[in-house]
């Protein structure tokens, strides 16, 4: 997270979302800014038997128990170990209810616009699409914006 | 507490009686007023409630707090309406007061120094005060359950006679009381399970005299409190439950395979009423024999942490036992460690811990029992049930023996750490754990713990 790009000004008129960028090994990932509560540091997780096998299990934070998923299984990619750029993001999925997302590292926080994000194609190959709402471009980096309903939503 | 609602009934008098002005004119008439004894201001009471109506006591997401009088002075309903959220934000504080509470015990109980032991005293002082402070925020939430039940006569008269049946509903333990949110969930539940009491329940008149019943059938509601749960009783004097018809219809349905039939017992049978879509009547009627019904009553009471039973007798008549706790979100606990993980049993399951020898282990149908005081009951090896890599083998098993209802099991734990007041928090929606666990609490330490629903693993 280091500085906001805010280009206002010539491109009012369309909708401007903000989004976080994350890194899952070289790919980028982006989560509507409005979904996200909090970004903290890896930190001892409570394993929950039975679960999911793509939850980790609970943690702490202020008085408060989340589950935290690891975005790397429910992308059904491998697990790698935990490094000091890990971080959970916390998303408030409603009034009560908070998820936390493991990813690999947060780089910045990017303003894009409708112009640079269009519909990705479908392509039945890859599972993980499934969860991929927009594509953005930005800077000429491509980031996969996550549809954040269909990872936390589905019942399994 | 009592001096509290003596500043609150005389502030909400907004209208000052005549009587009234010379005290209540200024606010600092007011401030006087509460610096009174209780006595002197109890003396006054009767002028206001005189002047204005008491307020309703059910109000819709409004909490009366009633204060009795403990002397010999006529009762007077000196009650104050408060919103329920501020009653859950009280709620919650006490809460988190107590995760603090427990977070200065585990510091203290490391430390070893002299300082440390008038330090541990104090905390047992703030723990004897946390602990009746929860209890008199709990209390000030709970409501007699006459509130919901009070409807139903009714509801049995006017079912007496779409049904053409002869009944009678007999009530008692209206005064038992209930945290508000339970209160506001079980009148349903409650209401569909008369209902099934009533439809199928009791026999048309001819049966009834050809089976030597007086005429007119009977529903008893028996509300009462046991230990930290309350239990409300819906029995009647009726046809009871046709174990054999239930097990033509669960095969019929294919709800179960002729092999499981051949394994299950009366109970395994009855539980089968509450699965969804399940109903053994014949015909579809006004009132019920949907299917749709005693599932979602299981959910909803089970949602609220308690649990529901059914015994039955057939030609005598049947009992629903709803069992519901008396606090939602405080409980006493067993801390236990299986492997290297900690984990919480409510201690009001729990009948003893018992030592255990590998040798005393008897098998039947390849599954482990053990035999406690003349009964045989189950072994559940826990760091099975919760995927723990098992410790290495021991010659003397840790059980705790956990019992509800009639049901008991022996839970086979690695260590017991000891009896703990844990606050209950959530797991969330999006956690899938086989209703294994009934949530999660936050130890002193700030470490996580999952409480194990015992309901489940019995």
């Amino acid at each position: 997270m280091e500085q906001q790009k805010i280009e206002l000004g010539e491109k009012k008129a369309l909708d401007v979302k903000q989004f976080i960028v994350t890194k899952i090994g070289k790919e980028q990932y982006g989560i509507n800014i409005q979904y996200v509560n909090n970004i903290v540091r890896m930190q001892k997780i409570t394993r929950v038997p039975k679960a999911q096998y793509y939850y980790k299990g609970v943690i702490n934070l202020r008085g408060e128990i989340i589950p935290i998923m690891s975005l790397r299984l429910k992308f059904e990619l491998e697990e790698i170990e935990y490094t000091k750029d890990t971080r959970i993001i916390i998303i408030k999925t409603d009034k009560q209810n908070s998820v936390g997302i493991i990813v690999d590292a947060v780089s910045e926080v990017v303003t894009l616009d409708e112009e640079h994000m269009e519909k990705p194609t479908v392509d039945g190959s890859e599972s993980r699409m499934q969860y991929i709402a927009m594509l953005g471009k930005h800077e000429g980096t491509l980031i996969s914006i996550i549809n954040i309903g269909s990872i936390i939503s589905e019942i399994d | 507490m009592q001096n509290i609602s003596e500043i609150k009934s005389v502030e909400g008098e907004e209208l000052p009686t005549p009587e009234y002005t010379e005290e209540s004119k200024t606010p600092e008439a007011v401030v006087e007023n509460i610096e009174k004894p209780v006595q002197e201001v109890i003396k006054e009471e009767p002028v206001v409630a005189a002047k204005k109506p008491v307020a309703p006591t059910t109000g819709t997401g409004q909490t009366p707090a009633q204060h009795q009088q403990a002397s010999g002075k006529p009762v007077v309903n000196r009650s104050v309406r408060v919103d329920i959220e501020k009653l859950d934000v009280l709620m919650n504080l006490v809460s988190e007061l107590i995760t603090a509470k427990n977070g200065i015990v585990s510091v203290s109980e490391s430390e070893k120094s002299e300082a440390a032991q008038s330090i541990r005293e104090q905390v047992e002082y703030l723990e004897s005060i946390t602990t009746n402070l929860h209890e008199s925020v709990m209390k000030v939430r709970m409501v007699p359950i006459e509130s919901v039940v009070s409807r139903f006569p009714r509801m049995i008269r006017d079912l007496s006679k779409k049904l053409n049946k002869k009944m009678e509903l007999y009530m008692s333990g209206e005064e038992t009381e209930l945290d508000r949110t339970v209160i506001d969930e079980i009148g349903d539940p409650l209401m569909h399970i008369l209902r099934n009491s009533a439809d199928h329940g009791l026999e048309s008149a001819e049966i009834r005299k050809e089976r030597g019943k007086p005429e007119v059938g009977s529903i008893f509601l028996d509300a009462y409190q046991d230990g930290n749960n309350v239990v409300i009783e819906v029995r009647d004097d009726g046809n009871g439950i046709d174990i054999e018809k239930v097990k033509r219809k669960a095969l019929e349905k294919g709800t179960i395979t002729p092999e499981q039939a051949n394994n299950m017992d009366d109970k395994a049978f009855l539980d089968l009423l509450f699965r969804p879509s399940f109903s053994t009547s014949e015909k579809v009627t006004e009132v019920s024999g949907r299917g749709v019904g005693l599932d979602v009553v299981k959910t909803k009471i089970e949602g609220l942490g308690g649990d529901i039973e059914v015994k039955t007798e057939l030609t005598v008549g049947s009992t629903f036992v709803i069992r519901l706790p008396l606090t939602l979100a405080i409980i006493q606990a067993l801390m236990v460690i299986l492997g290297d993980e900690k984990y919480a049993i409510p201690l009001n399951t729990i009948q003893t811990i018992e030592d255990i020898s590998v040798g005393d282990i008897k098998y039947i149908r390849g599954k482990e029992v053990i035999s406690f005081r003349e009964n045989v009951i189950p072994l559940i090896r826990l760091s099975d049930v919760l995927d723990i890599e098992q410790r290495e083998k021991v010659e003397n098993l840790i059980v705790v023996i956990i019992q509800k209802g009639d049901k008991k099991a022996g839970l086979v734990v690695d260590e017991l750490i000891g009896q703990q007041e844990i606050v209950i928090k959530t797991l969330g929606k999006c956690l899938n754990n086989n209703k294994l666990l009934s949530g999660a609490t936050i130890l002193g330490d700030g470490e996580v713990a999952l409480i194990l629903d015992v309901n489940t693993l019995l």
